[in-house]
Parts: C-alpha cells; sequence; structure tokens
C-alpha cells in the first residue's frame, strides 16, 4: 500500500509548495514551447502574422528609436490609431520582451510566460471551487495548453494568449463575491491586462464567466443580504478597476469601432460531431483545435455527478451551447450576437475556451472526489494512481498537440531592419506587410476585421509625403519626422493646404494654422510666410485612457494594501481615476469627426430624390419597409474583358433595423453562380444609415463577366448579421419572385 | 528551514529553465535570406512582378465581382507570391525585394505594366 502511494505523495507534495508547483509548471509551458523556441528567429508564413507583428513592431520602433508612446502607427493602411487597433497587443508588460529580444523573437517567450500564468491561474482558481492540490495541478494544463493555445500560436495569433488570464479573472470575482477586496483587484488586474493584449474576444468572453460567478454568488448568498451586498459591491469595485485598467484601450478601440464598425455576417453553425472533434481529437496522435483531452473525461464526469458540481456542470452546457453557435436551436450565440459588443465577434466555437476552464476545474473537482471514495470505500489505491498516470498522460496529450502545431507551421524569414531612410508610404502589400516597417514605409495596402478609416485618395509613388495642395503658393519641406510628430518648414507666398499623404484623425494637431481633413488625408490650412509647422499626435482618448490606466493601477496598489476599508470607499477609490477622463475633455481639444460622408465614388449622393435617368423601374417591397425602386444593369467593354455596372436602387418607408445584408446572385446560362453579397450600400454604409422616403443608390461597379453568357441577376435582402434568413418578399412590383429573390435583370454578354 | 531549502531549489529550477528559453530564442538560426539584392536585380523583380499586374487585377476582378477592395487585396496576394518567389529564385532577402517594388513605384522604373499607386480603403468581406 504504501508503494502506491508513494509517488503520489510526492506529487502532491509539489503541487502543495507554491515554488515547487511553479517550477514545475514553468518546466512545462517551456517544454510544450519547445519547437517554437527553437524556430524563434523565423516569422510564421500565415497572413495574419504579417500584421500582428507589424502592430508590435511599429510599437517598438516609436518606443526604441524615437522614444516616443506608440499613439500612431503610421506603418499600415496609411497610419492608424495604434491604441485604437483593436487586436495590437503592445500596451501590455509584454512589450518588454519585444524590445529586448525583437518582436520575432519575443513571441514565444510571450507564450511561455503567459503559459505559466494560466497553468497557475487554472490551478488556483479550481482550488477556490474545492479541488484538491494534486487534482487541482493534474488538470490545470487541461485549460493552460489546451488546443487553443498551441492552434493560436501557429498562426501567430499572440493576442489570444490573453484568454490564459481567464481563470485569474474568474478567480478574481469568486474571491471578491466572498467578501475579499484583493480578489476584486485580482479580476480588474486580469481584464485590464487582456483588454491592454489585444484581447478582443478574451474580455468580452470573460464578462460572461464573470456574470456566472455573480449569478453563483447571488444564489449561494441569497439569504445573507448584507454580505450578498458586499459582494455586489466588491463586484463593482473589480468592473470599475478592470474598465479603468483598459481604459488605454477601451476608449479609444470604442471610439475607432463606432466610426468604423466590424461587419460580420458568417451564421457559424457547429454540430456537437465537430465540438466532439474539437475538444478530444478524432484519432491517435490526439489534435483538435481546442484539445482538451478524452483522458481525464470520466474525472470531470465523476465531479459533474456530485451535487455540488451542478453549477459547474451548468455553466460547462452554457459554454458549449454558445460554442454550437446558430446549429442550436433556439441559438443562445445568435441572442448574445444581438447585443454589443458580442455584435462584432464571430467564430462562436471559441466559446470553448471557457468551456475548457471549467472542464479542467471539474476534472480537478473529479481527482478529489476519486481519491474520497477510494479512501470511504477502501478500494485499492492504485485506482488513484491509475487516474494520476491518465492525468499525466492527458497533460502529455496536450503537450504533444502543441508540438504537433508547432512543427506543422511553415515558416519564413524574418523581416530585417535595413539602413535608415526617410519615411514613405509605399502601395505595400498586407501579405508581406511585416515587412514594411524594417525598411521604413508604410503598407496602404492592408486589412483589418474593421472597415478602417483610410484615405482612397493616398500614394505609393509621391517624390515628397508633405506637399501643398496648390504648387504655385510656395514650398514645403520635411525637417523631423517620427511616428507621431511630424515638423515641416513652409514657405508660403499665400495662404494654403499642406497635405501630408497619411490618414487624418482628430487627434492630430499643428502649432500653426488649422489641422484638416482633405478627402481624409492628414491636411493643414496654412497662412502665409516663412514659417515650422509642428504636427503632433495627441488623441484626447488615447491622453484621457492613459491617465485613467495610470491612476487605476495606483487605486490597484491602494486597494491591495488597505484591505479594510468600507466598501463604498473602496467603490470610491476604484472609480476615483475616471477624473481622467473629465481632464481630458476639459484640457485635449479635438474637432468632432464629420458625418460618414454618404457619397459614391465619383462624388454623386448616395442619397437622392429619385431613381436615376436610365434606371428600369421595378416597385417591389419587402418586409421591415424596404422597397426596390429600380435597377440598372450595363454591359462595358472594357480592355481586358467584359464588365458589368450595376446598380439597385432602394427606398426605407421606415428606419432600417440593424444587420440587414443585400443578396446578388448572377447566375449564367453554364457555369457557377457569382454572388456579390453585399451590406453596406455601394460599400459606403449598411441601411440603416440612410434616411427614409429617399432613392438609396446601391452602385456596383466593374463587375467581371464572361463572354458569351447570360446571366439572371437575382436580388434581395437578408439578415445578414442576425441570423440569415431572407426577407419575404410581400409586393413583387414588375418582376417575378424565387425564394424571396427578384429577378431584377437578365442580360446576355455579347 | 526544509521549506526554505526547497522553495530555493524551486526558484534556482524555475530562473535555469526561464535561462534556457531565452538562450534558446537567443541563439535561435534565422533561416539564409541570402544575399542582398543588387541593383540590377532590383529593377529586374520590380520589372517582372510589376509587368503582371494587368492580368493578376482581371483575374481578381472575376474572383471577387464588384468588391473592389477585395480585388485589391487578391492582386497583392498574387504580388506576395511573385515577391516570394523572387526571393526565392535569386537568393535573397524577401525585404530586399519588398524594397525594389517601393522604389521602382517612387521613382517611376520602366516596366510593361501599369502599377497603380493607390488601394481602394480596406472594406473587409462579411465572412473571411
Amino acid at each position: 500500500m504504501i508503494r502506491w502511494r508513494t509517488p503520489i505523495a510526492r506529487v502532491r507534495s509539489i503541487a502543495s509548495s507554491t515554488w515547487a508547483r511553479l517550477a514545475a509548471f514553468t518546466t512545462f509551458a517551456v517544454v510544450s514551447k519547445w519547437f517554437w523556441l527553437s524556430s524563434a528567429s523565423s516569422l510564421v508564413d500565415y497572413r495574419d502574422a504579417q500584421y500582428n507583428s507589424l502592430f508590435e513592431d511599429a510599437a517598438r520602433i516609436s518606443v526604441l528609436k524615437f522614444h516616443e508612446l506608440p499613439l500612431w502607427n503610421p506603418f499600415y493602411c496609411g497610419g492608424v490609431y495604434a491604441l485604437g487597433t483593436p487586436s495590437a497587443r503592445f500596451s501590455s508588460p509584454t512589450l518588454l520582451l519585444s524590445i529586448i529580444f525583437g518582436t520575432v523573437r519575443a513571441s514565444p517567450l510571450v507564450a511561455v510566460l503567459l503559459c505559466v500564468l494560466g497553468l497557475e491561474g487554472t490551478y488556483r482558481y479550481a482550488r477556490s471551487h474545492g479541488a484538491g492540490t494534486l487534482g487541482a495541478m493534474l488538470a490545470a494544463p487541461v485549460f493552460a495548453l489546451c488546443g487553443f493555445f498551441a492552434r493560436s500560436g501557429s498562426f501567430e495569433w499572440i493576442n489570444f494568449f490573453g484568454f490564459e488570464l481567464l481563470p485569474w479573472a474568474a478567480l478574481g470575482l469568486r474571491r471578491a463575491f466572498k467578501g475579499e477586496v484583493r480578489g476584486a483587484v485580482i479580476a480588474g488586474g486580469a481584464v485590464g491586462w487582456m483588454t491592454c493584449f489585444g484581447g478582443t474576444y478574451a474580455a468580452p468572453y470573460t464578462l460572461l464567466v464573470g456574470t456566472w460567478e455573480l449569478l453563483g454568488a447571488v444564489f449561494r448568498l441569497r439569504k445573507e443580504r448584507s454580505r450578498l451586498g458586499k459582494a455586489i459591491m466588491l463586484g463593482a469595485v473589480a468592473a470599475l478597476l478592470g474598465a479603468g485598467i483598459a481604459a488605454v484601450r477601451l476608449w479609444p478601440i470604442t471610439e475607432t469601432l463606432a466610426a468604423s464598425p466590424r461587419v460580420l455576417g458568417a451564421i457559424d453553425a457547429v454540430g456537437p460531431i465537430t465540438i466532439a472533434k474539437m475538444l478530444f481529437g478524432s484519432g491517435i496522435p490526439f489534435r483538435g483545435d481546442f484539445l482538451v483531452g478524452v483522458l481525464v473525461l470520466p474525472l470531470a464526469v465523476l465531479a459533474a455527478l456530485e451535487r455540488r458540481g451542478v453549477w459547474l456542470l451548468g455553466t460547462a452546457c452554457f459554454f458549449l451551447w454558445l460554442a454550437s453557435g446558430y446549429a442550436a436551436q433556439p441559438s443562445g450565440y445568435a441572442l448574445l450576437r444581438t447585443i454589443p459588443p458580442y455584435t462584432m465577434l464571430r467564430s462562436p466555437e471559441r466559446f470553448l475556451v471557457p468551456f475548457a476552464l471549467v472542464y479542467a476545474v471539474l476534472a480537478a473537482r473529479g481527482f478529489g472526489r476519486l481519491e474520497a471514495i477510494v479512501r470511504r470505500r477502501r478500494w485499492k489505491p492504485w485506482l488513484v494512481l491509475a487516474a494520476l498516470v491518465l492525468a499525466c498522460v492527458d497533460d502529455g496529450v496536450l503537450a504533444d498537440n502543441d508540438w504537433g502545431w508547432q512543427r506543422g507551421r511553415s515558416l519564413m524569414e524574418a523581416p530585417s531592419h535595413a539602413e535608415p531612410r526617410e519615411f514613405a508610404n509605399a502601395r505595400g502589400d498586407r501579405w508581406l506587410a511585416a515587412y514594411y516597417p524594417g525598411v521604413n514605409r508604410g503598407s496602404l495596402s492592408c486589412f483589418d476585421d474593421y472597415q478602417v478609416p483610410q484615405s482612397p485618395s493616398l500614394r505609393g509613388d509621391l517624390a515628397h509625403e508633405e506637399f501643398l495642395a496648390d504648387k504655385t503658393a510656395g514650398t514645403v519641406e520635411r525637417r523631423t519626422w517620427s511616428p507621431g510628430s511630424i515638423t515641416v518648414h513652409a514657405d508660403l507666398t499665400k495662404p494654403a493646404r499642406l497635405i501630408v499623404n497619411q490618414n487624418w484623425h482628430p487627434g492630430w494637431h499643428a502649432s500653426v494654422g488649422t489641422v484638416a481633413s482633405d478627402d481624409e488625408r492628414l491636411a493643414v490650412d496654412l497662412p502665409a510666410g516663412s514659417q515650422d509647422v509642428v504636427l503632433r499626435f495627441l488623441p484626447r482618448s488615447g491622453v484621457g485612457g492613459l491617465i485613467v490606466s495610470l491612476l487605476s493601477l495606483v487605486a490597484c496598489i491602494a486597494l491591495w494594501r488597505m484591505t479594510r476599508l468600507k466598501p463604498i470607499i473602496q467603490l470610491a477609490i476604484a472609480g476615483a481615476p475616471f477624473i481622467g477622463v473629465a481632464i481630458a475633455l476639459l484640457f485635449v481639444h479635438e474637432p468632432a469627426r464629420a458625418a460618414h460622408r454618404l457619397t459614391l465614388p465619383n462624388g454623386d449622393p448616395i442619397v437622392q430624390a429619385d431613381p436615376q435617368p436610365g434606371t428600369t423601374h421595378i416597385g417591389a417591397e419587402l418586409e421591415d419597409g424596404i422597397s426596390l425602386d429600380a435597377a440598372r444593369a450595363v454591359v462595358q467593354r472594357a480592355p481586358d474583358g467584359p464588365m458589368l455596372d450595376f446598380e439597385l436602387d432602394w427606398r426605407l418607408s421606415r428606419p432600417a433595423p440593424p444587420g440587414l445584408g443585400i443578396f446578388v446572385h448572377f447566375e449564367p446560362d453554364k457555369g457557377d453562380t457569382v454572388n456579390v453579397d453585399h451590406v453596406a450600400l455601394a460599400t459606403v454604409a449598411p441601411f440603416e444609415a440612410f434616411p427614409t422616403g429617399m432613392t438609396l443608390r446601391d452602385v456596383l461597379p466593374g463587375i467581371a463577366v464572361e463572354s458569351g453568357k447570360t446571366y439572371k441577376i437575382y436580388v434581395g435582402v437578408w439578415r445578414a448579421r442576425r441570423g440569415g434568413q431572407r426577407l419575404k418578399v410581400t409586393t413583387p412590383g414588375t418582376v417575378t419572385v424565387d425564394e424571396n429573390r427578384l429577378l431584377v435583370a437578365t442580360v446576355h454578354v455579347p | 528551514m526544509m521549506p526554505a531549502v526547497h522553495a530555493l531549489k524551486s526558484k534556482i529550477t524555475i530562473a535555469v529553465v526561464m535561462i534556457i528559453a531565452v538562450v534558446r530564442v537567443a541563439t535561435a538560426k534565422p533561416p539564409d535570406a541570402g544575399k542582398p539584392i543588387k541593383p540590377e536585380l532590383a529593377r529586374q523583380a520590380y520589372r517582372e512582378i510589376t509587368s503582371r499586374e494587368r492580368s493578376m487585377r482581371r483575374d481578381a476582378a472575376v474572383k471577387f465581382p464588384g468588391d473592389l477592395w477585395s480585388q485589391d487585396d487578391d492582386l497583392h496576394e498574387r504580388e506576395s507570391e511573385a515577391v516570394r518567389a523572387f526571393a526565392t529564385g535569386h537568393e535573397v532577402p524577401i525585404s530586399d525585394v519588398v524594397r525594389a517594388i517601393d522604389d521602382g513605384m517612387h521613382e517611376h522604373w520602366p516596366t510593361a505594366g501599369t502599377p497603380q499607386a493607390t488601394v481602394p480603403p480596406c472594406r473587409p468581406r462579411l465572412s473571411y
């Protein structure tokens, strides 16, 4: 009997000692990321790696080369607000690693660091749910090394490693709801960090985990009103601290996405078999996008069957339900996608990450329950040893899965930093974007998940990046340049507009003249004379957010040290940093953003009184007060083949509900259907941005068609961001209707 | 006394493991990027890659009808493949070829193609 117990006792002693456990976790994290560490000098050959590396590199260059805060990123899209870029991770302590080792080499070290944090966080969270030390340590990798992190690393989605802080946020809230102010500090710190680390998904998902913790606390304390009141108060402290620390990113990101929303139309449905394969793999070696391992499943089931496990089981089922997306009926995910900020999220299977955390806790508790049963019923103790071995094998499977993803990566040479030269915008290439900061060029060609505010007039072939709109007014010459500050010397014989070949943003200020938007390019209206013009990027949301974040960190220290204050005072301390918002509003002046210009590329307004001459009257009516007044399809002879200019003239009888999209099917008499589905009319704005009672010109120029074919063009409206159903056609007008599609034209291409 | 010794051993283990990780990262050998590009080869890279732009744009227009950003983005995907193929074929760094394309556009080097210097604003597709 003693022989069986010895290894168990040894592992338990490691689990019980904080430093020994951390040593084990660190070793495990390094071993599991070994192939990544060994190839740290190479860039992952994946498109997202390009811009994720660029965001970090741009911040690194700002700090290291120009000794300024990374507020403006001039290397992408013609210049973007760095703090307002949702997935950028630079506003985190891990930037220090990028500065020391370089962006590409730092990535695996960041992954190791956060993996250790995830392991320890999961251990502590499991312990807070009543798991024993041994079970908690064995189950920690089930979350912190789950397939999601392995996969994210292989695509250079480093910002997804912010999810490793999820157990800390949940643990902190749990402790806060028990009346510990330090718990609120831990939760606030974790949420703040993950948001600053580009936690576009991690932070909103944590909110859901927090909601479950809150509901659990309300249920537990329903008969103890004073404790419940204190718990809710400390929950509010955690929320304030989290929002406060994250303010340096939250405010700019909110501002950016309010002006340039993220529009997603995918109707993701994930069936139960797919989910099972993602979690448990479908063969040997076990591989899975969200692999948690099947070997600890009996332990998780054992825990779920006990009375105290019901709450955890409910939480696990909730996240499985969300992860199935639109496949579940009713769909919780569909409902969630009507609530900001979840409207802007996709890939419901990512809800398997919080599921993995709950699964790890259940497995940890199951181990403890097995030990108790073996002890109580005097079963053979080797059962516990067998469970320990199985759990260890499961951890090994997860490490092997990580290795599998790492070895499966295709790698390419890392960008080099060439000799210094003047910054200029290049036409660029977002598929190679990471290479542009190194040659001191910005890539105009870009991609992000939202509609980046970008001027169509930016050029990648200019002799000078700063020039006068009226060349006869004088001369301008660049004197100094950094990402956030440009000095230009101007000699002007008359007032003139200075144009900078970068995007405009209201955060740009000039020492002389008035900053203006010239077709969304940065410009300054200058008086006549000889003068140095200094342009500085100092956005109100960045300044205000930074003040709030720094004060919130101070508030965290104060609350950590002063644990005996009254809850109302703790709440006041957590809320006080938001004075930074008022300071920024008072002292940093910014012009209001101009209303979105609802114009076609040629400058004509989209909104007009009547349909254009030459269009064919249709007069069809659809649900939600939408009608299609007219359409036009004209074949043009272009040098490279025939092109179709297509126009739909819509009208709203009442404000349109959000989330609609327009589908256009070009069905040729032979060959495949071509879809021209879109949400924004004329790629400018969605239905809800337009007034009622007017003609709305949805112009789609330059659709490539093939000679000799006859196309039937079907049009309709569907709930693109709300479940995918087509709007019913209530009145067909002059055209025929097929499955709520209007046949608006039949075009023969000669 | 004993727990303190154990804690010290554990701390040393953590330090050693982290040092191993850092050393591994710092000494990881980069793939051979090749020799720096010569001016003549840079001009050749610009000529070869931009001369295909017209046909690439036509293919992109067929693939993403009516979606200007996607068409342009598709062109850049094809262009990036051409850049990488050129870099591999001539054993020069990708950064150098990227720079050659930019220098060619800024200095208007001769080419059979007509490379556009502007891009449509980023308007990502509904699903991707």
